[in-house]
């Protein structure tokens, strides 16, 4: 008998789609409108003059800007150019992430003034050793797949804190990160640094090691630090992550389509700017975009509307073809609780269900002031749940198992039948610090809540000793380019201690 | 007499920007004193608004028209309140220090200072030190407030406050700084005079600065 | 304008392809004539025989052309009525419709004042109806447990007198037999005005369950029958553990449960032809370490995932299971599990989804849980919700006049949608940190408490009419008196 089908088309995994293409379209022409009708605001000459090169209209301007209006023609030939896919690997080529549509990638955010700490359940400034810390709970969880600094460190100089943050970072994980940079000079350090991590510059040409966070200013507003950045990145071929980061109802419009037509004007100019400069300029787009809390006025990273919009998003840069910046693994709440749990569940499955690419945020609460490592464990476990259910249900003879059935018959059971047990390590998902323990064992066990077990998880990790990721020559050499940046900035740094 | 007062502290509620003007002009034709009406009609309407924003019964959007509105309202009764030797409750400069280019957070303080009654001069964002200098010398304001949202633009803000002492300003105006990475020890240090931890908080402290009850 | 403009209205889910959910149906149709089942009832096999089921001792085959004709008949849309005809309580079972409630019969309950693990007792039954009578997002009652301090066999009775006069929302109920089934029924038929009001506007549905694998004993199709009789709404589905009562293959729990359904299906449309009725069920796996049947389990979502399509493709809808967990308390764990069969249950749309407040893997009832995941519930549901674009909500033109580095604060279009495009929480927290330490630094689960208690002290149900409350009195009364005569006897 024949036993494979033919003409049988299946669902490999689940599918979630929030907008239809027509939806998207009409998002999209829109923002065809916006850039040509209104324009953006770009305060950077180089910038302005690059746009205008490739057919923009400049007008309006004044001291510090110009108001840089592009026609869709203009636009339509950049998306001909930028690539549909962005490989970041880490300084351990091992981690790698291909950045295309519906691949999804978990890692965290950048930059929280404040930690939580994982012995005192204090919040307190971030210092160096915090960052190195998230880093290390980083590569310890599978489920992490790249890296961001979860924490501004705030016992260096402040003007140069990008590249101890990087350091810090390169300390704790060799897998892929994303960084953000002070200025054009940190952009420039950081890349030396990387150079000297991944064994000079024709490794990194190999293959990046960093992609850099750019964040214009909602609405429609492009400083010249971050256009410069832009074109740095474009030029040296680091792939850049070009992101507003639009509020709805502050920054944006309420309507979350509305917000959707505004980010992606600011997402068009980035391609736009870098296309024209460079043909195939590696960019990613997307971000956080949220809504304003109408009662509290904090930007909302645990909302179902920030889901809801960072799914809608990748829909469109899905059909753009361009790598999605997504974002997942946050909440507002001010600790590890239940909120905590509940709201990164929640978006972590929408954010794994939509096929976001390089899903960002995991460990942020607090409206993305406070990083906790205990909400980086928790969503470990999380997507682990998440990616059980993204294998999807198989349908064929063997899962069927309309025989098996037929053999065990009304009133069996299939405990000891030879499809269980040939399958049931890989049907069954098995937790970690998630218990499934009755009463009895778990009071035996002594009773606690899931938040404890995480917090032990962590304090595991963080006393674990690991090999170090580099020797101490490289890391000398790391640190002198910190160091240099320190001297040349010392002048601007207030005279006290800012922060600890 | 009161019909006037209610249908102005309504106005207010509603946030009707666009009705207020008739009705206050009317309660001046029908002979009401500007402070009466300010009293009576316009701050009687805010300190409703300001109790259902705390029980959850309005929001921002709402708040603010009504914000709005007590400032277009305030600004007609102006004139008459000079005259008769009331006072403005005063001034605020604001800004988003140099190097920043958030100002959501800023604006929010400056709509509900205005709400409150205070003249607000909004100086924009990226705003470097000697420009605050600058504003202080042409406005005379009574409090300096400014924003940062990055860490790294928070030095500003202690750098702002230097060039304003080293131009022999500093005791002339309060400081007040707010964003989201500051905090109120931050505010210590650089020797700011106070610190709103949101839009809300900056303008209570902005209007306890200026003695108001 | 724009012509030729298709839109989701809400997001758009799919576990399953077409092909999948055919080989599905196919595969369950095969179990029913190939395989059959095991009915342990004689009446039950009079019927299926009749209909021209092959009946072999207790074995019946049900030939797929006799299920297909019974899955026609089966409504796939109708309506469960609020008792006190207040609209707003009515549930509209149809597509495109995710509904939620409590679960039956676990022995403990979490005490609200003391926090305490503790058997379950008749006032419980009266706590839970009051708070589901009061929760936003959750649309019909359970009662979270099995009264333990009335008389053992009248658990079910009582627990439906307790429920039924403190909240007006829709109930499931379940029985022991068809006895106490009857027990439960004059109470809502006294409340409807008699069982011709009661058939045209029911007001409870009636729970029972075939035994897997492929089994359906004596008691539970004496209730089926009695409810097929009385026009009572009726879900009949399985609790079923991949790896112990069924396959462990998700493709293969789906068929089975299927089967063990639509079993009592051809039963209860040949009985009562357009009986409204639901299949699903409680599928789970067992926890291979700990001997657990897993509450919190990804797999739970996923099987309901798939059942509910398969259910949806054939015409029915589905009694699935969310908003429940492993967990021993009411903690972060409880969050995720509960969340993520909340949000599952949301994005499939199907039909009515029970067990929320389920701990303990069901062994506790916690309303507490329930009122956590009334928030999860509202949270999914502004998700699946999704996006509308038009040229409204687009918004160009107010993006033009506010233009670059402006805001959008004091726009009329902010104001006219900011009250309906944002969900607003009532137990997430959202203010800055400085004002929650303020207000007492306090975790998620202590505003959990606190909303509970608020809801039980504020919030009244609709009573029910007088003669209802003698009815119950006199139900009870009676129903006493037929034990105790057992018991002599």
């Amino acid at each position: 008998m024949q036993v494979h089908k033919t003409n049988f088309l299946i669902n490999a995994t689940p599918r979630l789609q929030v907008l239809t293409e027509d939806q998207i379209e009409a998002i999209y022409y829109a923002a065809l409108t916006v850039l040509y009708e209104t324009g953006v605001r770009v305060y950077d000459k180089e910038g302005v003059d690059i746009a205008h090169s490739g057919g923009a209209i400049v007008e309006d301007t004044t001291d510090d800007s110009s108001l840089v209006k592009i026609p869709h023609y203009v636009v339509e030939k950049a998306r001909k150019t930028v690539p549909s896919k962005v490989v970041i690997t880490g300084p351990d080529r091992r981690y790698r992430m291909e950045l295309f549509k519906n691949q999804i990638y978990y890692g965290g955010g950048s930059d929280t003034p404040y930690v939580l700490d994982a012995y005192t359940g204090e919040r307190r400034r971030a210092t160096y050793q915090d960052v190195k810390n998230c880093a290390r709970v980083a590569q310890a969880l599978p489920n992490y797949d790249f890296h961001m600094s979860l924490g501004i460190t705030q016992d260096t100089a402040v003007g140069t804190y990008d590249r101890w943050q990087y350091l810090a970072m390169l300390e704790g994980t060799s897998k892929p990160i994303n960084v953000t940079a002070v200025d054009l000079e940190g952009v420039r350090d950081q890349l030396e640094m990387a150079h000297i991590r991944v064994g000079g510059r024709e490794e990194w040409k190999k293959g990046p090691i960093f992609s850099l966070y750019i964040e214009p200013v909602s609405p429609l507003s492009h400083s010249e630090e971050v256009v410069q950045k832009l074109i740095f990145a474009t030029d040296n071929d680091i792939p850049f992550v070009y992101t507003p980061c639009p509020l709805a109802g502050g920054t944006a419009p309420t309507t979350l389509a509305g917000l959707m037509v505004q980010a992606l004007t600011e997402s068009l100019f980035g391609i736009v700017i870098s296309q024209i400069r460079k043909p195939g300029a590696q960019i990613i787009i997307g971000g956080l975009m949220s809504n304003m809390d109408m009662q509290s006025t904090i930007y909302c990273y645990g909302s179902p509307e920030m889901a809801l919009l960072s799914a809608g998003y990748t829909d469109i840069t899905k059909w753009l073809g361009v790598p999605e910046y997504e974002t997942a693994g946050c909440s507002d709440a001010k600790l590890y609780d239940e909120q905590a749990a509940m709201e990164s569940t929640i978006n972590i499955a929408t954010a794994g269900l939509v096929g976001g690419n390089m899903i960002h945020d995991v460990g942020y609460l607090d409206s993305g002031l406070t990083s906790s490592m205990e909400l980086m464990v928790s969503s470990n476990e999380i997507i682990g749940m998440i990616k059980r259910i993204l294998h999807g249900i198989s349908v064929d003879d063997g899962s069927m198992a309309l025989d098996v059935m037929a053999e065990v018959g009304p009133g069996g059971h299939y405990l000891a039948t030879d499809h269980t047990m040939k399958r049931f390590k890989t049907e069954i998902w098995q937790p970690d610090l998630i218990s499934h323990e009755n009463w009895e064992n778990w009071n035996l066990s002594g009773s606690k809540r899931f938040g404890e077990r995480v917090n032990e998880r962590v304090r595991q990790i963080l006393e674990t000793e690991t090999e170090p990721l580099m020797d101490d020559a490289m890391f000398k050499e790391l640190r002198r380019i910190c160091e240099l940046a320190d001297a040349r900035h010392k002048d601007e740094e207030l005279d006290m201690k800012m922060f600890t | 007499m009161s019909e006037h007062f209610n249908r102005i502290s309504k106005c207010i509620i509603d946030g009707d920007d666009e009705k207020l003007p008739e009705l206050v002009q009317k309660a001046l034709d029908a002979g009401l004193k500007a402070q009466d009406i300010l009293d009576n009609g316009l701050i009687v309407g805010m300190n409703e608004v300001g109790v259902r924003f705390k029980g959850g019964s309005m929001f921002i959007p709402e708040v603010l028209m009504s914000a709005r509105s007590m400032h277009v309202g305030q600004e007609m009764l102006r004139t008459l309140l000079a005259e008769s030797g009331a006072s403005r409750l005063g001034k605020i400069v604001l800004g988003t220090v140099k190097g920043d280019l958030h100002d959501i957070g800023k604006n929010l303080v400056g709509m509900m200072c205005e709400g409150a009654g205070i003249e607000v001069i909004n100086l924009g964002f990226n705003v470097e030190p000697d420009k605050f200098v600058e504003a202080i010398k042409e406005h005379q304001p009574d409090i300096v407030g400014m924003s940062a949202l990055l860490t790294t633009t928070m030095r500003a803000m202690g750098h702002s406050i230097k060039a304003i002492e080293e131009a022999g300003l500093r005791d002339k105006v309060k400081v007040i700084v707010g964003g989201a990475p500051v905090d109120a020890a931050f505010a210590e240090r650089i020797g700011a005079d106070g610190y709103g931890h949101n839009a809300g908080a900056g303008t209570e402290l902005a209007r306890q600065l200026l003695g108001a009850a | 304008m724009r012509t030729n403009y298709r839109v989701n209205t809400g997001v758009r889910f799919e576990m399953l392809s077409p092909d999948q959910v055919q080989a599905l149906f196919d595969g369950v149709l095969h179990t029913l004539e190939y395989t059959g089942l095991d009915v342990h009832h004689e009446e039950a096999r009079g019927i299926l025989k009749d209909l021209g089921a092959r009946v072999d001792g207790i074995r019946v085959c049900i030939p797929s052309y006799l299920v297909k004709r019974a899955l026609q008949e089966a409504p796939r849309s109708f309506t469960l009525f609020a008792r006190d005809g207040n609209p707003a309580n009515n549930i509209h079972i149809g597509p495109g419709r995710a509904h939620f409630g409590p679960g039956p019969t676990p022995p403990n309950f979490i005490d609200i004042n003391t926090l305490e693990r503790r058997p379950f007792v008749k006032d419980d039954a009266r706590i839970v109806a009051a708070v589901v009578d009061g929760l936003p997002n959750i649309d019909f009652c359970e009662s979270l447990g099995t009264i333990s301090d009335v008389t053992t066999a009248l658990a079910a009775s009582y627990e439906f007198a307790e429920m039924f006069p403190n909240t007006s929302k829709p109930i499931v109920a379940w029985s022991f037999g068809a006895e106490d089934g009857e027990d439960i029924h004059k109470i809502a038929a006294a409340e409807a005005g008699g069982q011709a009001a009661f058939e045209r506007r029911p007001t409870y549905v009636h729970y029972c369950e075939p035994i897997s694998p492929l089994l359906s004993d004596e008691k539970a199709l004496d209730k089926l029958l009695f409810a097929a009789r009385h026009r009572v709404p009726l879900i009949f589905t399985p609790c079923a553990i991949a790896g112990g009562t069924a396959p462990v293959t998700a493709a293969g729990i789906i068929i089975q449960a299927a089967a063990e359904s639509w079993m009592g299906l051809t039963i209860a449309q040949a009985v009562q032809p357009g009986l409204p009725f639901f299949m699903g069920g409680v599928l789970s796996v067992m926890d291979m370490k700990d001997m657990i049947f897993s509450y919190g389990a990804p797999e739970l979502s996923l099987f309901m995932a798939g059942l509910t399509e398969l259910a949806h493709y054939a015409g029915l809808p589905l009694w699935q299971t969310g908003g429940c967990t492993d967990s021993k308390i009411l903690d972060e764990q409880a969050a995720i599990e509960g969340s993520l069969s909340c949000f599952f249950s949301a994005l499939t749309a199907g039909d009515l989804c029970h067990d929320v407040g389920y701990t303990e893997s069901g062994m506790t009832g916690s309303i507490l849980q329930t009122v956590m995941m009334d928030e999860a519930i509202g949270y999914s549901r502004r998700i699946t919700r999704g996006i509308e674009v038009n040229e409204d909500t687009l918004a160009t033109d107010v993006i033009h006049n506010v233009g670059p580095n402006g805001h959008y604060l004091y726009e009329k279009h902010t104001r006219r949608h900011f009250k309906t495009e944002f969900w607003y929480p009532n137990l997430c927290d959202r203010h800055n940190f400085e004002e929650w330490e303020m207000m007492g630094k306090s975790p998620m689960r202590d505003r959990v408490v606190q909303r509970t208690h608020d809801i039980l002290d504020s919030h009244k149900p609709s009573p029910v009419k007088p003669e209802t409350r003698e009815r119950i009195q006199a139900v009870l009364k009676a129903a006493e008196e037929r034990e105790a005569k057992k018991n002599t006897a």
